[in-house]
Order: C-alpha cells, then sequence, then structure tokens
C-alpha cells in the first residue's frame, strides 16, 4: 500500500502535541484523510467540515505552514518526502486540535457592518454602474474561510482594531454596492480597522483559495480614502509621499518620504536618525532622477 | 452545580433551529414582527448547506420575457411534482415569488443583472418560461451571506454549534428544548413559546450526496418524537450531475446554459428520454443518466456519463458557471473549456419532511389513526413550525422542481417567522420541570463514562450510507428494500455497542452518535415508505412493480 504520514498539531484544552497518523494518499483530499482518520484511527480527532466542495469555508487548515482548503488539497499534491504537517489556523484561540475560536473572526467580520445599511424601497432598481457591476477583484467569492487572516503578519501581531484582509473584503464588497449610501462611514470606519497597517506583503491574496486578490483590494480601498479627503494619519501621508517620490524621482524617495510620513513626530525619531546616518543606512535628501523615469509619468497619467 | 443549571437556563420568545436561507429569513421575519427571537445551529450559517445551492432561485419576474406569470410557474411545479404536490401552498409559493426576490435583492443580494441593472434570469430544467434568477452558480452562498448579515445587523443572537437534542412539550405544547454546546460540552435547557425547524435535508444518509456532513435530518427525528406526523419520505431528488466519484454538485445550470449529456459514443442521450432533453425535470435526467450506465453506455465503460460544456467558451464558462469551472478543475483534474466532465447522479433534495401546513404548523401524528389520515389529521403542535427541506407542506410533491429549493426557503422561512411571532405574543412560557435538565446532564455524562468498544460512528454511518446508495437509489425494488430494512436494523442494534471516545469540552463524537442514531430512524422511514409506495412517480422509481 501506498502511504504518507501526517503530522497533526493536537491540542485537548490541556497540553499541545504534535501526533503522526499513516494513511494511504491516493486520490485522497487532506479531507479525505481526516475523515478516515477520525473514522478508523482516532475518533478525538478534532476538525471543521461540511461542504466538501470549497463553497462553505469550514475547513482552512494551516497545511505545510500555509492556509488552505482541506477538500480541494490533494494530500499527493502537498506532500513533502512522504510527510505534511496539519496545522490549525493562527491568529485566533484553539479550541481543539484543528478546531480555531472562530467566533473571534466572526466578532471581526460584524464590526466591518457586513450588511445594506439603509435598505432601497423593495423593487427599486439600483444604479449599478457598468464598472462597479464588474466585480474584477472577486470579492462577491469571498467565502468566509479565514485563510486570508490567518497568513496576514499584520493580524497575528495586531490586538483587535484590525480588520484584516477578510474584513477588507466585506468592507470593499458593501462600499461598492450602489445600494449602500453609508460609504463614507465605511471609509471612516476602516480607518479604525487598520486600513493603514496592511504592510503589503500579499500573503493574503496568495492563500486565498478563492483567488480574491485581496491586496488590490486594499489599495482600492486606501484610494477612495484618500481621494474622499480622509487618510490624514501617518499610513495616508505615507502613501502620498512614496507616490509623489515616484513620480518626481522615478523611484523611492527615502529621505521624504519619512519626513512627510513621520511629521513632526520625526523627531522622536532623532536618536535612531543619528545612528543611522552614522552608519550610512540614511540616504541623501537630494535624489537623482532615475533612467526612463518619463515612462512613468505615462503610468501615473493613465492610472 | 444547581447555580450552573440555572444559569445556562436562555429564554427567548421563538426559536430557530437552523442557520440556512430558511431559518435565517424566518428569524429575520420573527425579528422585524416584534419578538424576541435567537437561532440554534449546529454549524455556522455561512457554513450552512444552503451556501452549496447554486443554479438559482425561480420567480415569474418577467425580466427576460414578458409572458410569464405566477401561474404558469404554479403549473410547472404541480408537472414537475408529478401530480403530489399539495396545490395551495404551491400557490403561496408562486404567487408570493417575485415579492421575494425584490425582498432579497433590497437587503442587498448580489444577483447577476441585464445591462438595464434588472435582476438577470436564465432558463432551467422544466420550467416552461425564463424565471430562474441566479448569482453566477453561487445562488445561494450570496442569499446566505446576506440574510446572514441582516441577522448581525438586527443583533439576533446565535448559539452556534449547538446541537438541538430534544424537544420538551408541556401541557400539549411546545416549551423549550435541550442542546448540547458542542465546543464546550455543556449542556443547555432553551425556554420559548414557539420553535421553527428548519433544519434542512437529509443527503447524508446516502453515499453519493451533495449535502454537507450536517445534513443527518435532525430536525425530523426532533419532530417525530415531539409527535409531529412526517409524509412522503420516499421522495428524494437524486441530481444529474454529480462530479464522478464525489458527488458534489455540478449545477443544473450547465446544461441550462446550454451544456449537454453524453454516453460513450458522444450522443446526446437525453432526448431518447425526454422531448426537453437535458433540461427535462431532474427525475427524468436522473433516470436517464443511471440508464446509460446500467446499459454499459456509460464514458469508458465506466458509472458516470459526459457533460460537455467545451462550446460554451471559456468567458460564458468562466462568468457564469465559475463554481463549476472550480470543482471541475481543482476536485476533477479537468479544464471544462477544454475536456468532457464525468458526472453521475447524486442525492440532493429531500423532498419530503415533517408535514406542516400552509402557515408552517407542524402537524401532529395521531395516534391508532385511519388509513385515510390526511384529512383527520389537521390538529397541529402549538407552537412548533417547520420550514425549508426540513418541511413537507407540499410544495414539491414527488420531484421539486429545480430554482424552487431557494424559493422555498425563503417564502416559507419567512412566512414560518411571522406566524410563529404571531403565534409567540399569544401565549405565555411554560414551566419546565427543572428535572429535564439535570436528566440531560445524566445522559451527556453516561456517554462521557461509556466503556463500549464497538465500532465507531463513523464506520456505522459509512455502512448506512453504502447501503442506501445502492439499494434505496434511483431504481428501487422490493427485495432490495427488504434487504436495506434489514441492514438499517442490525446497524441499530449497534448503536448499543458505539464506540464514543469523549473526555471533556469538544463533545462532536457525543454528537455523532446522537447524528448516528438520528440517521438510522430517517433512513429506516424512508426505506419503509418506498417498500410501501408500490408504484413509481416523480423521483420514487419502482422496477419491481408498474
Amino acid at each position: 500500500m501506498n502511504t504518507c504520514v501526517l503530522h497533526i498539531r493536537r491540542y485537548d484544552s490541556v497540553r499541545s502535541y504534535w501526533q503522526e497518523f499513516t494513511v494511504d494518499p491516493t486520490g485522497k483530499t487532506v479531507l479525505d484523510a481526516l475523515k478516515e482518520i477520525r473514522d478508523t484511527q482516532d475518533q478525538t480527532l478534532a476538525y471543521r467540515a461540511q461542504c466538501r466542495s470549497g463553497i462553505c469555508g469550514s475547513c482552512a487548515m494551516r497545511i505545510n505552514g500555509q492556509a488552505r482548503l482541506a477538500c480541494k488539497t490533494f494530500v499527493t499534491d502537498v506532500l513533502v518526502q512522504g510527510k505534511l504537517t496539519l496545522e490549525p489556523l493562527t491568529g485566533f484561540g484553539i479550541i481543539r486540535d484543528l478546531v480555531i475560536e472562530e467566533s473571534l473572526f466572526w466578532e471581526t467580520i460584524a464590526q466591518i457592518k457586513p450588511w445594506i445599511e439603509a435598505a432601497p424601497a423593495v423593487g427599486s432598481v439600483p444604479e449599478w454602474l457598468a464598472d462597479e457591476s464588474a466585480d474584477s477583484y472577486g470579492v462577491e467569492n469571498c467565502i468566509l474561510c479565514a485563510a486570508c487572516q490567518s497568513d496576514c503578519e499584520v493580524h497575528e501581531v495586531k490586538q483587535g482594531g484590525y480588520a484584516g484582509p477578510a474584513g477588507f473584503v466585506q468592507a470593499y464588497r458593501y462600499v461598492r454596492d450602489p445600494r449602500d449610501h453609508t460609504t463614507r462611514e465605511r471609509l471612516q470606519l476602516l480607518e479604525s480597522q487598520g486600513i493603514w497597517s496592511c504592510t503589503h506583503i500579499q500573503q493574503c491574496s496568495d492563500v486565498c483559495p478563492k483567488g480574491i486578490r485581496i491586496g488590490r483590494v486594499i489599495t482600492a480601498l486606501r484610494s477612495l480614502l484618500l481621494r474622499s479627503g480622509m487618510g490624514k494619519n501617518p499610513g495616508g501621508r505615507h502613501v502620498e509621499a512614496f507616490t509623489s517620490g515616484v513620480r518626481k524621482h522615478g523611484k523611492l524617495d527615502e529621505f521624504w518620504t519619512m519626513i512627510r510620513t513621520r511629521g513632526m513626530r520625526i523627531l522622536s525619531d532623532l536618536p535612531v536618525g543619528w545612528r543611522m546616518t552614522r552608519r550610512g543606512k540614511v540616504v541623501k535628501p537630494v535624489q537623482r532622477k532615475s533612467e526612463n523615469s518619463n515612462e512613468l509619468k505615462h503610468f501615473f497619467r493613465d492610472n | 452545580m444547581g447555580k450552573r443549571m440555572d444559569q445556562s437556563i436562555i429564554c427567548h420568545d421563538v426559536i430557530i433551529i437552523g442557520g440556512g436561507v430558511a431559518g435565517l429569513r424566518a428569524a429575520i421575519a420573527a425579528y422585524d414582527a416584534g419578538v424576541d427571537v435567537g437561532i440554534i445551529s449546529k454549524v455556522h450559517p455561512i457554513r450552512s448547506a444552503s451556501v452549496g445551492a447554486q443554479g438559482g432561485i425561480a420567480a415569474s419576474l418577467n425580466n427576460a420575457q414578458d409572458d410569464d406569470t405566477w401561474l404558469q410557474h404554479f403549473q410547472d411545479t404541480l408537472h414537475s411534482g408529478a401530480g403530489l404536490c399539495d396545490e395551495e401552498p404551491v400557490r403561496i409559493l408562486c404567487e408570493e415569488g417575485p415579492k421575494a426576490i425584490l425582498e432579497l435583492d433590497a437587503m442587498g443580494v448580489l444577483f447577476d443583472r441585464f445591462p438595464d441593472n434588472r435582476i438577470a434570469q436564465r432558463p432551467y430544467g422544466g420550467h416552461s418560461h425564463i424565471r430562474a434568477c441566479y448569482a453566477g452558480d453561487k445562488t445561494g452562498h450570496t442569499i446566505v451571506h446576506t440574510l446572514w448579515g441582516q441577522c448581525v445587523k438586527r443583533k439576533i443572537p446565535f448559539y452556534l454549534e449547538w446541537y438541538v437534542w430534544r424537544l420538551i412539550r408541556e401541557r400539549g405544547r411546545i416549551a423549550g428544548l435541550l442542546a448540547l454546546d458542542i465546543t464546550s460540552g455543556l449542556p443547555h435547557l432553551v425556554k420559548t413559546k414557539a420553535v421553527v425547524l428548519a433544519t434542512g435535508g437529509i443527503g447524508q444518509v446516502f453515499a453519493i450526496t451533495t449535502n454537507p456532513f450536517a445534513s443527518t435530518g435532525d430536525g425530523l427525528i426532533l419532530a417525530s418524537e415531539a409527535g409531529a406526523r412526517l409524509r412522503d419520505m420516499e421522495f428524494i431528488q437524486f441530481h444529474p450531475t454529480g462530479l464522478y466519484p464525489r458527488g458534489v454538485l455540478i449545477s443544473e445550470a450547465c446544461r441550462a446554459e446550454g451544456g449537454y449529456l453524453v454516453n460513450r459514443d458522444g450522443k446526446r442521450f437525453m432526448f431518447d428520454y425526454d422531448a426537453r432533453g437535458e433540461l427535462a425535470t431532474r427525475d427524468i435526467v436522473s433516470r436517464g443518466i443511471q440508464t446509460e450506465i446500467d446499459a454499459n453506455r456509460g464514458m469508458e465503460r465506466k458509472n458516470y456519463v459526459g457533460l460537455d460544456v467545451r462550446h460554451l467558451g471559456r468567458e460564458v464558462l468562466e462568468h457564469k458557471l465559475p463554481i463549476a469551472v472550480e470543482l471541475a478543475r481543482d476536485l476533477g483534474g479537468i479544464d471544462l473549456a477544454k475536456q468532457i466532465l464525468p458526472v453521475a447522479p447524486t442525492a440532493h433534495y429531500f423532498m419530503g419532511g415533517i408535514a406542516a401546513s400552509c402557515n408552517c404548523e407542524v402537524y401532529e401524528q395521531k395516534r391508532n389513526n385511519s388509513k385515510k389520515n390526511f384529512a383527520e389529521t389537521k390538529s397541529v403542535i402549538p407552537g412548533l413550525f417547520a420550514a425549508g427541506e426540513c418541511a413537507c407542506l407540499s410544495v414539491h410533491g414527488a420531484n421539486r422542481l429545480g430554482c424552487n429549493s431557494l424559493l422555498d426557503a425563503v417564502v416559507y422561512g419567512k412566512r414560518s417567522g411571522e406566524q410563529s411571532a404571531a403565534y409567540a405574543r399569544t401565549v405565555n412560557y411554560q414551566p419546565i420541570a427543572g428535572s429535564q435538565l439535570r436528566e440531560f446532564a445524566a445522559v451527556v455524562d453516561g456517554e462521557r463514562h461509556r466503556n463500549a468498544q464497538g465500532r465507531s460512528s463513523g464506520q456505522i454511518r459509512a455502512d448506512l450510507q453504502q447501503g442506501m446508495t445502492e439499494r434505496c437509489g434511483i431504481f428501487r425494488s422490493k427485495r432490495r428494500l427488504n434487504e436495506q430494512i434489514q441492514a438499517i436494523q442490525t446497524l441499530q442494534s449497534e448503536l448499543e455497542t458505539v464506540r464514543v471516545s469523549y473526555k471533556d469540552g469538544w463533545a462532536q463524537t457525543v454528537v455523532e452518535k446522537k447524528e448516528l442514531a438520528t440517521m438510522l430512524a430517517v433512513a429506516l422511514l424512508v426505506v419503509e415508505s418506498a417498500l410501501a409506495r408500490e408504484g413509481s412517480v416523480g423521483a420514487h422509481w419502482r422496477v419491481d412493480t408498474k
């Protein structure tokens, strides 16, 4: 029999440990393998699963260190030297084995107000604009599986007050809905939900099992904020300084980006700045234009 | 101990059991009617079976043409139900359909739209007119997400991953229920004036099914144990196109958009069975496919036929059938734009269920009733309501029309919420003996200290599922059904010794055993009913009788 070993992170509310199970991986998804283990080897192995077809979002877990849906991942596709590891999603509490404390996730999503705030009259036809009705980033496909939330490094270190990639996706879904007339309030809400804290590592987009371009969603929300005159904070200033530097010089203008981002607070950074300068880590305030920076002008004009 | 018990008593005017489309819609309606409502569900609404609904929701909106009426929808539904629908509930369903859709739209459901912004509609199997409203092939997904958001907006309390163990009747009326919090293993007593059962289907009694793991028919047995009558138990819809061999749903929208079903000779065989070809009603298409397979005309002589949508082109596939494209690619390794998908019938929808009135009131089972029971058992269980797939009004008769299940869940979900709220206003809470919770706690405790070393629930469940798919599937016979009754009874006797490894906290194994007992009971009723109905009608097909 063809066999492989699943290393599963177990937790029984007292202790946490790794356990190995051997299964035949042929034609099996990770979920099939887990079900077989529970039915025939260890009944106490706990995980969530429902639809088996990637639409309910129950079975997101970390497979070889990356959040995926167990029902859509074939064991043989992820085996490394005959082994794979299964862990619960990170950034949430754990109830048992692979079962996370999902209520925290739902509370975060609820903060984003995932509903039409003032319902239009029944039977009225909303004015969907052509570009609004096309969901180019795929936010309507979100299944709220929390894979992005788990693998988001900012979510992991933030203690609350951060909507996270899943929250931003929901926010965008409602911001662009013409039936909702609270766009401005929604955008304001995002400022208190950490929209400027995202560090663009794009891990969310990489792990999303539905292929939602979450990084682009966050950028789109930030653009909306800036265009609505919001973003008067280090995050917003950073984006504007970064952009204007690139526009002017064709490359990142580190010195002025830093100054404009931090504002007066840069003074408190002086000791660090001094040490950095001594070690040659601070670039000069005067930048030379990069070659072909004219091409960028076209880019800015077109976007 | 006594103190903790007191704290765990929860009170709501109306309790909805189940968080799918019917349950969520019921909760919203009850809340909007001004009563205090709570939802208990063993899975989070976003994880419910309803998110798997794909193709659409039917209503005579006339957005694609202008000669459709609710009456035509009504006739199509009766026709598909093979004459076994009850007309009054179907009339309500079809007449209220358009309004129900517009209400969903106002709540925020992301229907696909025509260029003039009106909700798009497409043709669908068994419908004489173009009336399926849809959101790609994830219609259930968008409806569930929207309704859940509306419940969160209203701050309706959810008791999630709670398993309802038993309903409590006091002086004839529904007074409350006992539930186990799966995450903590703690028992709870919930007091209520009215209960709406919205627990969904029974697909998990079959090995090949589109239904999620939670579809174990809990509501049927809860109702039955509380004295309710069940009906039409033999009618199970097998969806023609489950992805082979997993059985997960590949939407009928694939055929509605123009896909073909082909056998191993590459022939579009459905026209041999029905003039409507691939868009005949599901009972006919499933039998057609199964007949081809049984006649050794399956693709590669195996147990599946081909679903060919290559001619639709990649653009149409990706915009209108994204889930089908994704499932074919991720689970079947098939590129729908280039390859033919292997499909076979799969248990999909349960037309039978808890007998209920047009107002979703649950009918009482009369003891010692005579044969012509229906007219005589109009007495209802005060405070008990049912809606959605677990209920049988019957709007689907012997075979449900595609896109009518979401409509049923929305229309009767709302109705059950309104009716239960109206009822709850007229009654007071009933006193419940405190011993109920203590006894329940002792039952759960008993499971913890059980030392039976038989097979696990999962192994027994697998035997049940295999037997049901083999002996109580699309084609049925007395001999095979009798064999299955024997098999189920043997499995039931195994319940005594089933192994339950349960220490403390997370109580999934305890719930699984209870679910197994429920599934065995449901399956037995299905097989017995199939045996009792000797003729063939709709989705119930006997090969040994005329």
